[in-house]
């Protein structure tokens, strides 16, 4: 039986719906939020979304929703 | 239903401004407290989170020295803190919650389902005269006994089904056809017999005697299957005789004869776009019509809407209004071509055939012709058909004479 990644190394996982809602699990600290960027990091790695409009929708202990126009995702 | 949880519970906005604000969100997800609509404002973050989780709040601030200040609170406990003083708001609040608990506890709507040879008004003006009248209590109503009502009423139905889903009454219906009700052992015995005149052309006897086969020709009221079973010794002489419910499936071959005239010159509605509405209020028994002086409209057509308050799907409320619309029309003669009557005529048979199909008919031969003339269009013939014709007819056993006691 193969673990995932997620759960073995503790990385973020992201889940994007078109270019307007993005979803974030595994997530472990907020380090910018802007409407224009939004960045994350996680256990080993971090997630850089850049767009327009963004807003947090819900930010929970589990998983963050993400709305607005996403133009750009780098791994960091 | 969370948002109305969340609602029911409070909750708060909050702006979280200081050294480092983003480290307070990232203890926020530390310590599992959700929040949500958060947004970046100059002095750092607003966002919305439940009320009860705000003490959480504080050793986080301490921990990353921010500040922390409410700036809006929502939801039910904080409503009812601010209007604590008015008391007939409160009062009417409450008096309104009780009005909606005590009309929750009876029948405000009957809703009949399933029909086909019975109407569903039909049914339900039989419930409300009888049985359950709207307002009256649900703990009052026995559904399994009302299911046995129901079906002693109207033989035609072969199962139903009520229940009570918020304020409403509902009532499923399947209807039977003659010859396939079903036989248990709660059934007196009984023959099968002919509902119609016929040609014989399958047969399954499942219990008592046949008494017709295949391929005869049969009349209405004559007995297909008998209720009398005899059971004969080895000289073929009858040595019991034992009563049971006859069942089985007889199909026969039976004819419809078929006749539909219409003329054709007939009056078209040409519609004045003039109308007048009236609005009817029912509160209850209460009913209550406004209109202005209605206009003087010598041929007009009557439209009745009728809309039922409810709270969700299911929770009716003793109250409906119904909106009465007359509008006006000029009758215009107008004469059908002998296309248009051809088809009108085939239209109508064919709804004819599609209601026999409906009744589980099987069509074998259609034979009616259509004329148009003289004024008239005809369609007239026999449409052949396979069908179930054996009902279920009592069977009276006969009372044998007592032997007289000897002395």
């Amino acid at each position: 039986m193969q673990v995932t990644s997620d759960v073995t190394e503790g990385v973020i996982i992201l889940r994007v719906h078109g270019s307007k809602e993005a979803w974030l699990e595994n997530f472990q600290s907020l380090q910018e939020y802007t409407a224009e960027s939004i960045r994350v990091t996680g256990k080993s790695s971090g997630v850089w979304i850049l767009g327009r409009n963004m807003r947090i929708e819900y930010y929970g202990a589990v998983e963050m929703k993400i709305i607005g126009e996403i133009q750009r995702i780098e791994y960091v | 239903m969370g948002k109305l949880r969340t609602w029911l519970n409070g909750y708060i906005e909050v702006l979280v401004s200081g050294n480092g604000p983003e480290r307070f969100l990232s203890l926020l997800h530390l310590k599992e407290i959700h929040i949500w609509d958060m947004e970046p404002v100059q002095e750092g973050y607003r966002f919305r989170m439940e009320s009860r989780r705000f003490r959480d709040l504080d050793a986080i601030r301490k921990k990353t020295g921010s500040t922390v200040e409410i700036q809006n609170k929502f939801g039910l406990p904080f409503w009812l803190f601010r209007y604590r003083k008015r008391y007939g708001l409160v009062v009417g609040a409450i008096m309104a919650g009780v009005l909606v608990y005590v009309c929750s506890l009876f029948i405000w709507d009957i809703n009949v389902e399933g029909t086909y040879f019975y109407t569903d008004e039909q049914i339900q003006r039989r419930i409300e005269e009888a049985y359950v009248s709207l307002g009256q209590r649900k703990s009052q109503i026995d559904c399994n006994q009302l299911e046995e009502q129901l079906r002693q009423d109207f033989p035609e139905i072969s199962w139903v089904s009520c229940e009570i889903i918020g304020t409403q009454l509902n009532v499923d219906i399947k209807e039977t056809l003659e010859g396939t009700e079903l036989v248990t052992v709660d059934t007196p015995v009984q023959d099968i017999a002919a509902a119609k005149d016929g040609i014989i052309v399958e047969m399954i006897t499942r219990s008592g005697t046949p008494v017709v086969q295949v391929g005869q020709t049969v009349t209405k009221g004559s007995v297909l299957i008998s209720g009398v079973v005899n059971i004969y010794d080895d000289y073929d002489e009858i040595l019991e005789t034992d009563y049971v419910a006859a069942d089985g499936d007889v199909i026969a071959e039976t004819t419809y004869q078929y006749e539909d005239t219409f003329e054709l010159q007939y009056y078209e509605k040409e519609y004045t776009n003039r109308s007048q509405k009236a609005i009817t209020i029912e509160v209850g028994a209460w009913v209550q019509e406004w209109h202005m002086p209605w206009k003087t409209f010598t041929n007009f057509d009557v439209v009745e809407e009728n809309h039922k308050l409810r709270l969700g799907q299911t929770y009716y409320l003793p109250i409906s209004f119904t909106v009465n619309e007359r509008r006006e029309y000029n009758p215009v003669l107008v004469t059908y071509t002998e296309e248009e009557a051809n088809k009108r005529a085939a239209e109508r048979l064919q709804r004819y055939i599609d209601n026999l199909s409906e009744k589980e008919v099987e069509i074998m031969e259609n034979n009616v012709t259509i004329e148009c003339g003289n004024g008239v269009c005809k369609a007239t013939g026999s449409i052949v058909v396979w069908e179930r014709i054996g009902y279920g007819r009592e069977l009276l056993i006969p009372t044998e004479p007592q032997a007289p006691i000897a002395e």
